[in-house]
């Protein structure tokens, strides 16, 4: 049994079955398989050095690699991860602007209800751009032995709700430092961390920073998001998916409808599915027909009980905030308004670009991942593999829409209108204009590497932000 | 809630989960709801469902089995690279014909007897 207490489906084979199942499992799913060399089981020794060549090696555009995400990982590895037991957190989300020293981490926000927003003698323990500076006395900035990056790890992220953990922190403008001493929790990250009704003379601008398709809770909290810039009829949206990665396709597509409506919705396709062409009209992993997904107009079921109709703003724009951490879901909203003639504008750098997906699939022990599908849009497009990027921007590769290229702002709270990228926004909107930019300032989120010394990684955020038994939305712990 | 009728292929299912089939003729049965939901109804539903798709467990979306007719059943949550994941919860139908509480798979015919809950049509 698996840890799901289901059946392994496999029966008893040998090692060199196992890689003709990836032969033939490549050639009838793999979306590119007709440009997959093929080559003899037998002359390879293991089932991932196989596995590995079983990919195109082809290059987008900007000679990026066509196929940059194959790989497998073992399936209790796979599961533990869909199961896991919530991570402690101190629900503050870091960006690391130079992971070797001199280090260089900020806090890009801090999540609501956790002990990094909690406040301490009239001011939060951290803020947006918040640098730190040492953990538990480590010197984070300089440390250079594997003890302190591991002490520094262990300070960073606890393994357990309950850890003291002492910081010396810089804010943004400040000339001193501070001390501040936080204990972990258990928390769920919020898919949307705030909302804002922002009053202009041109009448009133919602912003949502949503941070996550992932969880099932995300789809009760955008529709409560949505709601309450309905209640306050807001004319415009600025929905902020800068540092969102992707998730549920069908939360994006609820997300989607709810901006557009029921008008600018109706008869169209939200997304299709592009398969390899040997799949005809089926999902080659399903069996299933391979029908669009439609604007969703209804709640699913994933946290909101199913069948009942989703607000809708009813917009005919809207303004998306960007960096290269907007990905996947969050790109086929992008897309997918795109794809109805909604006017889509885009304000700070480039998105990561990835219209494609996979069904994560196991075999004797081993989850393989290779994709299977692009997703498309309702004029069917589907080739945005290297990002879509306001039309200003200076880089050369990417599907350019209206907006403006700029920097992320690390100095501003998110959801302030003098944020830069915020600011951007609600001056394009009025006039259509953008923000002159510091001659070649970098967007701070890059990460600025050293040549020397020891890195400290951020882990991967880990998109699954529930666990598998769905007791939402109270037990999950650790953003990063 | 709509109801259905017309010729359904009723798969009753004991408790010991050996199925048998059978074919009732032009049963009318109507959307249902649970009239006295509690604990052990939902884990009937869990253990039906469960075996009706084959997994080792099920766990249901939110639903107020004394109102609603419709049960979501959540897929596994997106691993943590699964940023275009195409997962859909599978829906369930609770239906009656007024004696009996069945479940069935939306988009299909066949029913399950659901043994122990008292249902009533919406």
């Amino acid at each position: 049994m698996d840890l799901n207490n289901r059946p392994f489906p496999d029966k008893a084979g040998t090692a060199l079955e196992e890689r003709f199942w990836l032969r033939s499992w490549t050639n009838e799913t793999y979306l590119w398989n007709t440009e997959v060399t093929d080559q003899n089981p037998a002359n390879f020794t293991s089932r991932t050095a196989y596995f590995a060549v079983l990919k195109t090696n082809a290059v987008t555009p900007s000679g990026k690699e066509k196929d940059d995400f194959h790989f497998s990982e073992s399936t209790v590895a796979y599961q533990q991860r869909q199961n896991s037991a919530p991570r402690a957190t101190f629900g503050a989300d870091l960006i690391a602007l130079s992971t070797r020293p001199p280090r260089d981490y900020r806090v890009g926000y801090t999540e609501p209800q956790s002990p990094a927003a909690a406040v301490t003698n009239g001011q939060a323990n951290l803020r947006r751009g918040t640098r730190l500076l040492r953990v538990n006395g480590i010197d984070l900035v300089n440390a250079n032995s594997q003890s302190e990056i591991d002490q520094l790890n262990a300070g960073l992220f606890p393994a357990t709700a309950g850890v003291s953990t002492t910081f010396v922190v810089r804010d943004p403008g400040a000339t001193s430092d501070r001390t501040v001493t936080m204990t972990s929790i258990s928390l769920s990250p919020s898919p949307v961390n705030r909302t804002r009704i922002i009053d202009t003379p041109t009448g009133k601008v919602g912003y949502i920073l949503f941070n996550t398709f992932s969880p099932f809770e995300s789809e009760r909290a955008i529709v409560q998001a949505i709601t309450e810039l309905r209640i306050n009829s807001v004319t415009d949206l600025v929905l902020d998916l800068r540092y969102n990665g992707g998730g549920l396709l069908a939360v994006s597509s609820q997300l989607a409808y709810m901006i557009a409506g029921a008008n600018r919705t109706a008869g169209k396709s939200f997304s299709k599915l592009r398969f390899n062409q040997g799949a005809g009209s089926l999902n080659p992993v399903t069996g299933a027909a391979n029908n669009p997904t439609p604007f969703y107009s209804q709640t699913l079921g994933f946290t909101l009980t199913s069948g009942t109709d989703l607000p809708a703003l009813n917009l005919s724009r809207v303004f998306i905030l960007s960096t290269a951490e907007t990905c996947s879901a969050s790109e086929a909203v992008i897309n997918g308004l795109r794809g109805i003639d909604l006017e889509v504008n885009l304000i700070g750098s480039k998105t990561c670009g990835k219209p494609f997906g996979f069904y994560p699939q196991d075999n004797c022990g081993e989850t393989y991942y290779t994709i299977q599908f692009q997703t498309t849009n309702d004029k069917s497009f589907g080739d945005y593999a290297d990002g879509f990027l306001p039309n200003n921007s200076s880089t050369q590769f990417g599907v350019r829409m209206p907006g403006c290229e700029v920097a992320d702002d690390l100095t501003r709270e998110l959801g302030d209108p003098n944020e830069a990228l915020l600011a951007a926004a609600l001056q394009f909107r009025v006039n259509g204009t953008c923000p002159v930019q510091p001659s070649g300032e970098a967007s701070s989120k890059m990460i600025r590497q050293s040549v020397s010394g020891l890195p400290l990684e951020l882990p991967t955020r880990d998109l699954m932000e529930t666990n598998y038994d769905m007791t939402m939305p109270s037990n999950r712990t650790g953003s990063r | 809630m709509r109801s259905r009728s017309g010729k359904i292929a009723l798969i009753l299912s004991l408790a010991s989960s050996a199925a048998a089939c059978q074919t009732t003729a032009d049963t009318a049965l109507k959307t249902a709801v649970l009239p006295e939901p509690n604990e052990q109804t939902r884990t009937l539903l869990e253990k039906a469902i469960t075996e009706i798709i084959g997994a080792g467990r099920v766990t249901l979306g939110p639903v107020d089995l004394a109102r609603d007719s419709l049960i979501s059943v959540l897929p596994a949550p997106p691993g943590p690279y699964e940023g275009n994941s195409p997962a859909m919860p599978r829906y369930f139908e609770l239906v009656t014909d007024g004696k009996s509480c069945f479940l069935r798979e939306r988009g299909k015919d066949e029913l399950r007897a659901l043994p122990g809950p008292t249902c009533r049509a919406r």
